[in-house]
């Protein structure tokens, strides 16, 4: 029970710290509102120039379309204030960069300015009004008027209940959970297609090597083990694609999400088996040194003098105490593949989670990339525990 | 070819076990390793034969030629007939049929000759089902019956139980439960007490001692303490360096032993009788290289009874004076006068008293 609360503790600490970082992260290195706005976002840099005397006010608060305007006469102003400024003065862009008004004193002074405000003659040479409102809506929007650690907050908390905000990129459009919801299932799938070809492929593959270590046929099927895991994934895609779905027609080449369900997942096999080949021989390199070193201890010895025939004794006695470090790198690929299948996803054009995050960070749409960070951290979290539910499974001395 | 005996077929009394001029070799890099040069016995069933020796004398090796249980890359010859069949150089499949119900072996160290991940009862019932063809209740039924047979206390229990629940004893126990569960002719007992607690060592030898008779079952029992096999065996062999050097009657043995180096194995064990603090005798040197063995008696560099001749010529296994059922391998033999004269050179300068 303790160990538990500790386990569940210690996840809970993992995924704030993960997503602190890369929240922090893409705060202070990008800027969020260039990346919402794209150039609109510079607008606030820019400042503008009376071109003749007087007060200047920012009506944006009250009147988002109107931007800053000079007037003539400070004595038309009533509620509010202004600044008085002169046609050499550059103005500052906006009422919280003038703020506190009431603390700069001007010759001439400071004078009130009136709710409905008539228009002055004079314009300002500042940004255009409707950007600087964007500019503003967008800051209301994402709070990017608020410090970085109550911004977290927020997202947190939109996050854990579920909601994870909106796109940057395409005008918030649909929300990035709408995107995650869509996304996910497909990248799953793969990921689970993937890792079952691969443990399908790695196990008989390596009791099979195991059992004729060292002779011929183990080396070859060494050689091919390094073969594959040399061989960079896009092209082992490429080739596979060329030979199944080109030449041989046997799939199609690439993926539709209107299909049914089931011609999906027969549409997914060539993708999976892109990703499942270079596991399956990380998996097969593992376990046959496992099943070797296993198939040297005593026990196999006396299983064999027990009359245990030799298929039994390697799938009864050897297999299973030679699991652990196939179990363990299976679940570290597990988190790794749920977001990095996007070699993958790319060749055989599949729109899931590794897409989704190489078109994310290529726009710097950041809530996008955080939840998909998210998912990955929450992906890894789970997958030990399991593991670790796995090995008190396979090794009655691990448990508790 | 089958090999699976028959019941009917097989050897109630008379001999059981016979192997000619065997031989184990294994190719290293290092040469030709003769781990096992050119050894002869029989075994009448129900007989128990201890094989002494050092660490390295072959007579683990011995024993697992004899039940076929080398890695292939020991090269075989001579002869090993069980039950009149000649079982030497068949393959694992063939013998996989002997191994459990006509013969099995219990391992030296029972920490980690049971499988830590299977549950005791299914190790035990596994030969049940293999060779007897037992469904699961009757075979849960004899597992229980063997464990209580072995004196493990609650047998029910135990079966559920994974094999680092059980103490040394008990898991040794549980290895002879199973080597005894399909009913072998021949066992064979690899330093079965070697990995155990002193005061359990006893009991396990007591154990196999009662078992043999109760099943009229020949058992092999390997050790290198002649201690071990004084009380459990009708007959001892002792080997060095691969080859077997003095062969006897237990009683015979004990009583006119003609190796040096069996005395030498018998003065490096401690006796009551002696005071406390007694120095054990050792035996200098190491067991003699298998690659290139001596040319004369393979033990002669370590013996301080050697002579020119020894060193030579290889010693015959000759028949003694003493019995007609003892064989040696020795130029000089304890008793001989070359053998006395340089005893008591020997105890004089050591100054220790050897009785033995």
């Amino acid at each position: 029970m303790n160990y538990w609360l500790q386990r569940i503790g210690m996840s809970v600490l993992l995924l704030l710290s993960v997503s602190a970082l890369t929240f922090g992260a893409m705060n202070v290195l990008g800027d969020p509102l260039f990346n919402i706005l794209g150039p609109v976002a510079r607008t606030k840099d820019v400042r503008g120039t009376a071109q003749t005397d007087g007060y200047a006010y920012q009506a944006s608060k009250g009147n988002p379309t109107a931007g800053l305007v000079v007037l003539d006469e400070a004595d038309e102003l009533a509620s509010g204030q202004a600044l008085l400024v002169s046609t050499d003065d550059e103005l500052p862009l906006r009422t919280d960069t003038i703020a506190p008004l009431d603390s700069v004193t001007v010759e001439g002074g400071l004078v009130s300015i009136a709710d409905t405000v008539s228009p002055g003659d004079s314009v300002v040479n500042g940004p255009e009004p409707e950007q600087l409102f964007k500019v503003a809506q967008a800051e209301q929007e994402f709070h990017l008027d608020k410090p970085l650690p109550e911004r977290y907050a927020r997202w947190l908390a939109d996050f854990v209940t579920g909601d994870m905000g909106p796109q940057f990129s395409k005008t918030g459009e649909p929300p990035v959970t709408d995107l995650i919801k869509e996304r996910l299932p497909r990248s799953v799938m793969l990921l689970v297609m993937a890792q079952i070809l691969a443990t399908a492929i790695a196990i008989p593959w390596s009791l099979w090597s195991a059992s004729k270590a060292n002779n011929i046929v183990d080396k070859l099927s060494t050689f091919s083990t390094f073969l594959i895991i040399a061989l960079p994934n896009f092209a082992l895609g490429v080739i596979l694609k060329y030979v199944f779905a080109i030449k041989l027609s046997w799939f199609p080449q690439t993926f539709n999400a209107s299909d049914p369900l089931l011609s999906q997942v027969w549409q997914m096999f060539l993708p999976a088996l892109t990703i499942a080949l270079p596991a399956a021989a990380v998996y097969q390199r593992l376990l046959r040194t496992d099943l070797i070193t296993t198939l040297q201890e005593d026990f196999i010895l006396m299983a064999r003098s027990k009359g245990v025939s030799r298929r039994n004794v390697l799938f009864r006695h050897a297999l299973r105490p030679s699991l652990f470090s196939f179990v363990t790198v299976f679940g570290i690929n597990t988190g790794a593949l749920i977001g990095g299948s996007l070699i993958a996803e790319t060749i055989f054009r599949v729109p899931g989670l590794g897409s989704a995050v190489v078109e994310a960070v290529a726009t710097e749409d950041f809530p996008i990339v955080l939840a998909i960070v998210m998912i990955i951290a929450t992906a890894f979290v789970l997958v030990n525990v399991v593991v670790d539910v796995v090995y008190s499974l396979i090794d009655p001395r691990v448990r508790r | 070819m089958t090999v699976r005996l028959q019941t009917e077929g097989r050897v109630s009394e008379g001999t059981l076990l016979e192997i000619a001029d065997v031989k184990t070799h294994f190719r290293t890099e290092r040469g030709l390793v003769r781990a096992v040069d050119g050894v002869t016995f029989s075994l009448e069933r129900g007989k128990a034969l201890g094989i002494v020796g050092e660490s390295g004398s072959g007579k683990t090796v011995l024993s697992r030629t004899i039940m076929g249980l080398l890695p292939s890359t020991a090269v075989l010859s001579g002869s090993v007939r069980f039950a009149g069949q000649e079982i030497l150089g068949l393959d694992a499949r063939q013998m996989r049929h002997l191994w459990g119900s006509e013969m099995s072996m219990v391992f030296q160290n029972p920490m980690v000759s049971l499988n830590p991940l299977m549950k005791i009862g299914k190790q035990i019932i596994e030969p049940l089902q293999i060779h007897l063809g037992m469904d699961k209740t009757n075979a849960v039924a004899t597992a229980e019956r063997l464990l209580r047979d072995v004196r493990i206390p609650e047998p029910e229990k135990r079966l559920g139980q994974f094999p680092h629940e059980l103490s040394g004893g008990m898991r040794q126990r549980v290895m002879i439960a199973i080597a005894l569960a399909c009913g072998p002719t021949l066992l064979f007992a690899d330093e079965p007490t070697t990995a155990l607690d002193v005061t359990v060592q006893a009991q396990i030898l007591e154990l196999i001692g009662e078992q043999r008779k109760d099943r009229n079952m020949s058992v092999i029992l390997v050790t290198h303490d002649l201690g071990v096999v004084a009380g459990h065996t009708d007959e001892i062999a002792v080997m060095y360096g691969g080859r077997l050097v003095e062969k006897a009657p237990t009683r015979e043995l004990f009583a006119n032993m003609k190796m040096p180096y069996t005395k030498s194995l018998m003065r490096s064990i401690p006796k009551l009788e002696d005071p406390s603090h007694t120095r054990l005798l050792t035996i200098p040197g190491r067991p003699p290289d298998l690659v290139n063995p001596p040319k004369g008696c393979r033990f002669a560099p370590r013996c301080a009874y050697a002579r020119e001749k020894c060193v030579q010529h290889e010693p015959p296994l000759i028949v003694s004076d003493t019995s007609s059922e003892h064989f040696y391998a020795c130029w000089y033999p304890v008793g001989s006068p070359e053998f006395e004269e340089r005893d008591v050179e020997i105890m004089t300068n050591v100054g220790v008293g050897g009785s033995a």
